[in-house]
């Protein structure tokens, strides 16, 4: 409440109004016999001499006030009557606010006393009458007891001590949330050490979307199919102590491939190395992270594997319970050498790293079960790049043909690898074979090997290949991708004493696992002096080509060859009197004045050379000798002769 | 095949960001596109030979043929566009094979219609694009009847988000006084050298789709895709629809 200037003159009443009978006579007499009793008193020298002291009186107060120094007291100006009009309404509120506090006090004395006397009944409201109901308070008269000094020490003392457990409360709740909150400064520091360190280390770390205080990291990779892509993203999570630990939704305990090289027999020889398994609570964030992204690679090879898988049942591999089976042993390669401790096939499943995987002691073929591991994981990674570079370029336009995107070649590629390195081994032991045969029967075979000139110089081919968009190991993949090519000059033009003109039989062999080879390919090309002996039609002048698509076919087209070349350059021109046949390996053999003929056969067969023969005196009872390579006691051209001169 | 397109404008100074940008959106390293495009017009003499009249009685013949052939249509500007790289521009001269092939990238025959007038969301033309393998590429243009122009380096980046192609580039011209007026230029300047077309300065954004052909279903997918690619780039690049016109390829 503001203090009111005691001195300002103030009337609890309205402004006056005017008055229309202010100035009849009627009330100016009136007022005149008020001020001055009677009019008869009233003089003209009187009331000149009245005014004359008014305006004194005034003068005086003037004066006085200005030797006070104020002048603001001068005349009401339209600002003090502003001032008054605040003051009033404010006053007016203060009476209000009383009236209304005293109406509460009687409202509530009423009420108190309503309850044994009828008094208050009267003069309380009737707002509480139908609020509250009269009689609703009550009230006691208590003798008022004297205090007990003891009990008043004792309640000092409980006082104090209520406050100095308090204190000590207060005390402890403040240690508390020192403690705390150095817990969590101590835990930021090391949520934020340990996001720099990964982060220092290149791994990418970003804003979860949708959760604005979360950061999480990307380990997967970016080319990799979808489902994968998304998995390649966990959330940083703090613990307890602040560190770091990777959320990364459902738990999965981390996986890896494993490669298991059996034998024909079914036995396991060798398995791959799988990922160190050590105990995930002592590796560092950065291990974890490292942990998930092996996982997630291994993870998705296994499901392009399966996914490739089923489109190679063709070549021997099939799906058994989760696992692939791979078989790298040719039919044909294990009719030649049926050894059931060699190595026949792989099997590749996807297990999880917590088993009790090291223990398995070494075994001859782990080195090659690790090598397979190798090289599906660098196919894997290759695919990836190869489909960065396939986005970056630019796409086709957009069809309403269905885009059919093949399974990446991961498998096929280790597979085609097997498959050339067994074909070049059943060539190359056919062709042994067959220069050991010969020898046996006195003939001598120089041949030669030459292997795909992209592996017989890789570094060369490398750096040839190399360019700005595509890294050396890169290059390197690709040829290894590629088609390989094995080709084996046979010189039959050695096997004749006088050695003239170029009477080469290449066989070259092409394996990959693609359109349109799909397979090993084998190629015989035929020089043209040799395809003229053989007497094959050759209207072009240059090299004659056949292609055959498996090992078997491929051999008994040359064994065929080298059986008819025998016959027609190396026989017939030595001895007189022998005919060849024309595309064939038969001989004949007429002797004038006998109506038969003796017919001889060269034959060349899986590499063993024979001479079969029916003499023109005993045609029913043919015979036949055979070189297969072991120590002979007579070359051909020696069982030739003695033939003939039985004959003779 | 057609291609739907949208432009923005990328000043100088956030070149960079721009680009740093995109490759993080498309996930990939830009490209660096460096092409030099030669400008071809035809000569009219050659192509209006069909509708000269001649006197007599070869009029009624005459007649008839028009009738038969299709009007003479509107001529059309043409470029030849060979892709280069920053070896390309630094090095002397830009050597010819004896088999016709130039060191420097490959060229092609390049053929861009008038925006269609019904597409209001982007810009959609008809685009043929043949590559010359080998051969003198001037000289094919000239037997075909086309005139060199005139030539300008197209320089700049190129993303490739799903199937929206980003070309972030600017147009460069040689100094006045190397310009040829007969054949495309056989050494070419490095960048530094090169001005830039009209005193402009900035980057020119281009997002294309291309489809196959302009079937209404594959256009509303390519739509809704180059759509998608603006809705995300909002806020960092404007992209638009230029005026068709300014996209005209026609002689007038």
């Amino acid at each position: 409440m503001g203090t009111i200037n005691p001195n300002l003159p103030l009337a609890l009443r309205a402004w006056p109004t005017e008055d229309k009978d202010a100035n009849s006579i009627q009330t100016l007499i009136s007022r005149i016999s008020q001020q001055h009793r009677h009019a008869r008193h009233v003089t003209e020298k009187g009331l000149l001499e009245e005014i004359a002291n008014k305006t004194a009186n005034n003068n005086e107060e003037e004066e006085v006030s200005e030797d006070d120094g104020v002048e603001t007291l001068t005349e009401p100006t339209t600002k003090n009557l502003e001032e008054l009009y605040k003051d009033k309404s404010e006053l007016f509120q203060y009476c209000l606010t009383a009236r209304e506090h005293a109406a509460y006090a009687l409202d509530l004395i009423s009420l108190l006393i309503s309850k044994k006397s009828k008094t208050g009944e009267q003069t309380v409201s009737p707002a509480l009458k139908e609020a509250a109901g009269l009689g609703t308070l009550g009230y006691d008269k208590w003798q008022n007891t004297q205090t007990n000094p003891q009990t008043q020490e004792l309640e000092d003392l409980i006082a104090t001590g209520q406050r100095a457990k308090s204190l000590n409360t207060a005390a402890d709740t403040l240690l508390k949330a020192a403690t705390r909150l150095e817990k969590e400064v101590r835990r930021e520091t090391t949520y934020w050490e340990e996001i720099l360190s990964i982060s220092e280390k290149g791994w990418s770390v970003r804003r979860v979307p949708r959760q604005r205080l979360t950061l999480g990291v990307q380990y997967g990779f970016l080319e990799a199919i979808n489902q994968f892509r998304s998995r390649g993203f966990a959330v940083l999570r703090s613990n307890e102590s602040g560190n770091i630990e990777l959320d990364q939704g459902m738990l999965q305990k981390p996986k890896g491939l494993r490669i298991r090289v059996t034998t024909s027999d079914g036995k396991v020889v060798g398995t791959s190395k799988p990922p160190l398994v050590s105990n995930m609570a002592e590796l560092s964030l950065e291990d974890h992270i490292h942990k998930a992204r092996d996982s997630i690679f291994e993870e998705e090879l296994f499901h392009e594997l399966m996914l490739e898988a089923r489109v190679l049942t063709g070549y021997h591999v099939n799906l058994r319970e989760q696992t692939i089976h791979a078989n790298i042993a040719l039919s044909e390669a294990s009719a030649l050498k049926a050894d059931p401790s060699l190595v026949s096939g792989f099997l590749i499943d996807l297990v999880t790293l917590d088993e009790d995987l090291m223990q398995t002691k070494k075994r001859p073929s782990d080195n090659l079960a690790q090598k397979i591991a190798l090289a599906l994981r660098v196919l894997l990674c290759y695919n990836h790049r190869w489909r960065l570079r396939k986005r970056s370029g630019i796409p086709p336009p957009l069809s309403d043909k269905p885009q059919n995107t093949p399974a990446p070649p991961i498998l096929r590629p280790v597979l085609s690898y097997f498959h050339y390195t067994s074909a070049v081994s059943n060539l190359r032991d056919y062709v042994h074979k067959v220069s050991k045969s010969l020898r046996s029967a006195g003939l001598e075979l120089e041949y030669s090997l030459k292997q795909d000139t992209n592996l017989s110089n890789l570094s060369k081919t490398i750096a040839s290949n190399a360019n700005d968009t595509r890294s050396e190991v890169e290059n390197l993949t690709s040829i290894l991708i590629n088609p390989l090519q094995y080709s084996i000059t046979l010189d039959l033009g050695s096997l004749k004493v006088n050695n003239t003109s170029d009477q080469a039989l290449v066989i070259e062999s092409l394996g990959q696992l693609y359109p349109p080879i799909w397979g090993t390919q084998y190629a015989v090309i035929v020089t043209p002096a040799l395809s003229s002996i053989l007497g094959y039609e050759n209207n072009r002048s240059g090299s004659v080509r056949y292609e055959l698509t498996s090992f078997s076919k491929a051999i008994t087209h040359i064994d065929h060859m080298l059986a008819v070349f025998i016959a027609h350059a190396i026989i017939a021109p030595d001895f007189e009197g022998v005919r060849e046949i024309d595309k064939s390996a038969e001989l004949i053999k007429t002797t004038s004045g006998v109506k038969q003929s003796s017919r001889f056969r060269i034959n060349v067969k899986n590499g063993s050379l024979s001479l079969y023969w029916r003499r023109a005196s005993a045609l029913k009872h043919p015979e036949e000798i055979i070189w297969d390579g072991e120590r002979a006691e007579k070359g051909l051209k020696e069982v030739m002769e003695e033939m003939l001169m039985k004959e003779e | 095949m057609h291609e739907i397109l949208l432009f923005g404008q990328v000043p100088d100074l956030r070149h960079e960001s721009v680009l740093k940008i995109l490759a993080g959106l498309a996930a990939m390293q830009p490209q660096r596109v460096i092409e030099r495009h030669a400008i071809y017009r035809p000569y009219r003499g050659q192509v209006q030979r069909a509708s000269i009249h001649t006197g007599g009685s070869q009029v009624v013949q005459n007649a008839k043929v028009n009738r038969q052939e299709p009007q003479v249509k509107d001529l059309y500007y043409t470029k030849l566009v060979q892709s280069l790289t920053d070896d390309d521009l630094n090095s002397e001269k830009l050597t010819v094979q004896s088999n016709g092939k130039s060191t420097a990238g490959s060229w092609s025959f390049q053929f861009h219609d008038v925006p269609e007038p019904s597409m209001k969301q982007a810009s959609q033309r008809m685009v043929a694009i043949t590559a010359i393998n080998e051969g003198d590429p001037n000289a094919w243009m000239n037997a075909l009847g086309y005139n060199y122009l005139s030539e300008h380096i197209l320089e700049g980046h190129r993303v490739v988000h799903e199937n929206v192609i980003v070309l972030l580039h600017r147009l460069l011209r040689f100094p006045p006084e190397m310009r040829s007026r007969q054949a495309p230029r056989e050494q070419l300047l490095p960048l530094n050298d090169l001005n830039p077309f009209k005193a402009q300065t900035g980057y020119v954004i281009q997002a294309s789709i291309r489809i196959s052909e302009p079937k209404p279903e594959i256009i509303k997918k390519a739509l809704a895709e180059l759509t998608k690619f603006k809705d995300q780039v909002k806020g960092i690049v404007d992209l638009t629809v230029v005026d068709r016109l300014s996209l005209d390829t026609r002689i007038k």
